[in-house]
């Protein structure tokens, strides 16, 4: 927490207010003078990278953090923004990041489970990539990764996804004038440290911050009748004895950031998918503690609507399956989350409860706000996109 | 614990050089605050089907407890020392059943009485900024208009008819219970060990019977209840 860096911008004002804020932004702020203090890399003369300053994100967003030894700079950016599209990331140069997470689709591929190099299907959805600089700082559905830097080179070494020796690649970037230069400008040096450092900072900087909801967020719109019922069902845990009827989303889905919570391993879950007999290791693969087994990590909502299909396994084709998942579909576990299984608008009898129960207008309101979540400006900001 | 802890410490002081070690105190130094999961006298046990509902006799399991404890003062009789932005989540699970909070200067030489709150304040309940380890996209935040769980116990319980969720979610300004804990502790100690018996959220002032009362959320009565019971919460460890 100490580490954490507050967002500058902000919805409600543009300033930091507390001590605790002014702490916190030197984080991100020593990150980022240190490259410049201590000059060029290697005592060669090269120019120091641009530091990225006073980017926008909102405040409600809260705390992040940015690795003391990856700080953003405009360099890096660039970088990993070509690297991300780039095929020569594969081992038989036809696949890149992109061809699994495409900007217009939330940076996902629209399909259940990706597709590897030789044709093969993976046993995963791939996941959305916006606002990682919030949420769990595990990546990948079991949290095997502690950065993002880890994170970017797993595809890679994968031999079904993009099958590609890193000595390989060096050799490649080497031998290209464009990315020496871009590289010496980023780091100094093409390195496997490099590549993971640069495709971290491009996708660290992937922020969606101007949906419907963070204009409403920001005072700027109201949201629709429907549209609004929704955002209060998405924020609520139902209360039969209080007649609160809830969508009980906020349990697992942060109310700003809408992504898992990032404490520890908040952010990770059983939601009811599978019996014990068929539930996948999840978590439990990452930490070895028998209490995650059947937890993955709970995904990002933003842009949900143009991310389908759904869950780690892609089982669900629409956000309607998804509701009615959650409404009359789940099924026991040892580790179901109690939150879910006790959540139910209609019916007292605590041991019957396998599903939320809603109505439908309650569900279509659902949806509603979930479209809410879409961000047309991040879906095709040019600085994110395909730079061949 | 206090003893064992606090003789180290005079052990490394004496090679020191006392008076000078004590001054170093004095003037800035750190305080630890250890808290440890409790069920009456032996430690609590998460995950597993080990604890009796209170009055119906049925086993129970817990995942998680948490709480906050905020607006921490230190008092060495005299003078008092208020911690600033002390908001601390104290979270217990099956990982770990203790939990250390350091705070970085405290500069009494002797506590002989520390005061906190189980809860937040309205203020910080009311805002969304971040403040310690209070965070509206954290899983204590209940939302917005509502403000933060002030105590989380998840689990579930064992009944005849099979397993019965078990969810105490416990806010609302009103439930911010106070207290304050005389202290016996030697001139100079650093770590302050605590226990957290949890089995007071359900067996207190109320007595609960978990099988008919299995989740505490928005009943504004029934979290007064609950409160009231956990207003005792925190014990110098024995």
């Amino acid at each position: 927490m100490s580490k954490a860096c507050l967002a500058r911008a902000s919805y409600i004002t543009t300033r930091l207010r507390s001590s605790k804020s002014k702490k916190a932004v030197c984080t991100g702020l020593t990150a980022v003078l240190a490259s410049v203090l201590f000059g060029s890399f290697d005592g060669q003369g090269h120019a120091d990278p641009t530091p990225i300053e006073g980017f926008q994100a909102p405040f409600v967003f809260g705390r992040f953090t940015v690795p003391a030894d990856n700080p953003l700079t405009e360099e890096a950016f660039e970088l990993g923004r070509n690297l991300f599209y780039d095929p020569i990331l594969s081992g038989d140069n036809t696949m890149s990041c992109a061809t699994c997470h495409e900007q217009a689709r939330g940076f996902t591929d629209g399909r259940a489970r990706s597709v590897g190099h030789n044709g093969e299907e993976l046993d995963f959805n791939a996941m959305a990539l916006g606002n990682l600089l919030w949420g769990p700082q595990l990546f990948l559905w079991d949290g095997r990764s502690p950065s993002l830097e880890h994170q970017a080179l797993q595809p890679l070494l994968n031999p079904i996804e993009m099958n590609q020796p890193l000595d390989a690649l060096l050799d490649e970037l080497s031998a290209s004038a464009h990315y020496q230069e871009m590289f010496d400008a980023a780091y100094g040096e093409i390195s496997e440290q490099a590549v993971s450092k640069a495709l971290a900072t491009f996708v660290r900087l992937l922020i969606s911050a101007d949906s419907k909801y963070d204009r409403y967020l920001r005072g700027e719109i109201k949201l629709n009748d429907q549209e609004e019922h929704g955002r209060k069902l998405f924020m609520a845990h139902p209360d039969v004895k209080t007649s609160l009827r809830g969508g009980n989303c906020i349990d697992c889905h942060s109310q700003f950031v809408t992504a898992g919570f990032a404490e520890g391993f908040d952010g990770f879950s059983n939601n009811g998918l599978d019996p014990d007999t068929d539930l996948k290791p999840g978590l439990s693969a990452t930490t070895d503690y028998d209490g995650d087994h059947g937890k993955f990590k709970v995904p990002s909502l933003r842009n949900i609507a143009v991310t389908g299909p759904y869950m780690h396994d892609g089982r669900f084709e629409t956000l309607r399956e998804v509701l009615n998942h959650y409404n009359e579909g789940i099924v026991l576990s040892s580790t179901l989350s109690p939150l879910i299984l006790e959540a139910d608008n209609e019916v007292a009898d605590p041991t019957q409860a396998l599903g939320l129960q809603l109505t439908e207008v309650e569900i279509d309101a659902i949806i509603a706000f979930l479209h809410t979540l879409t961000d047309e400006a991040f879906l095709s900001n040019p600085k994110f996109s395909n730079p061949f | 614990m206090i003893n064992l802890l606090t003789a180290k410490r005079q052990l490394m002081g004496a090679g020191l050089g006392l008076t000078l070690w004590s001054a170093q105190v004095a003037a800035q130094s750190p305080m630890t605050l250890e808290f440890h999961a409790m069920n009456g006298d032996a430690p609590f046990i998460f995950d597993e089907f080990v604890h009796s509902d209170p009055i119906g006799g049925e086993p129970f399991r817990l995942r998680d407890f948490r709480f906050f404890l905020s607006n921490v003062v230190f008092s060495d009789g005299t003078r008092q020392f208020a911690v600033p932005e002390s908001y601390y989540l104290i979270r217990f699970d099956g990982r770990s059943q203790t939990y250390e909070v350091t705070i970085p200067e405290m500069p009494l030489q002797t506590v002989s009485e520390i005061s906190f709150a189980i809860g937040l304040d309205a203020q910080t309940n009311g805002s969304i900024t971040p403040r310690g380890d209070v965070d509206p996209n954290s899983r204590m935040a209940w939302n917005w208009e509502i403000g933060y769980k002030f105590v989380l116990a998840e689990g579930a319980l064992r009944g005849a008819d099979g397993l019965i969720p078990l969810v105490y979610h416990v806010g609302f300004d009103e439930n911010m219970r106070e207290q304050s804990l005389a202290l016996n502790l030697e001139s100079g100690a650093r770590e302050i060990a605590f226990d957290v018996d949890i089995m007071a959220l359900f067996d207190g002032e109320t007595r609960l019977d978990l099988s008919a009362l299995p989740t505490v959320k928005m009943d504004r009565d029934d979290a007064s209840a609950l409160a009231d019971n956990f207003a005792g919460l925190v014990k110098p460890r024995k």
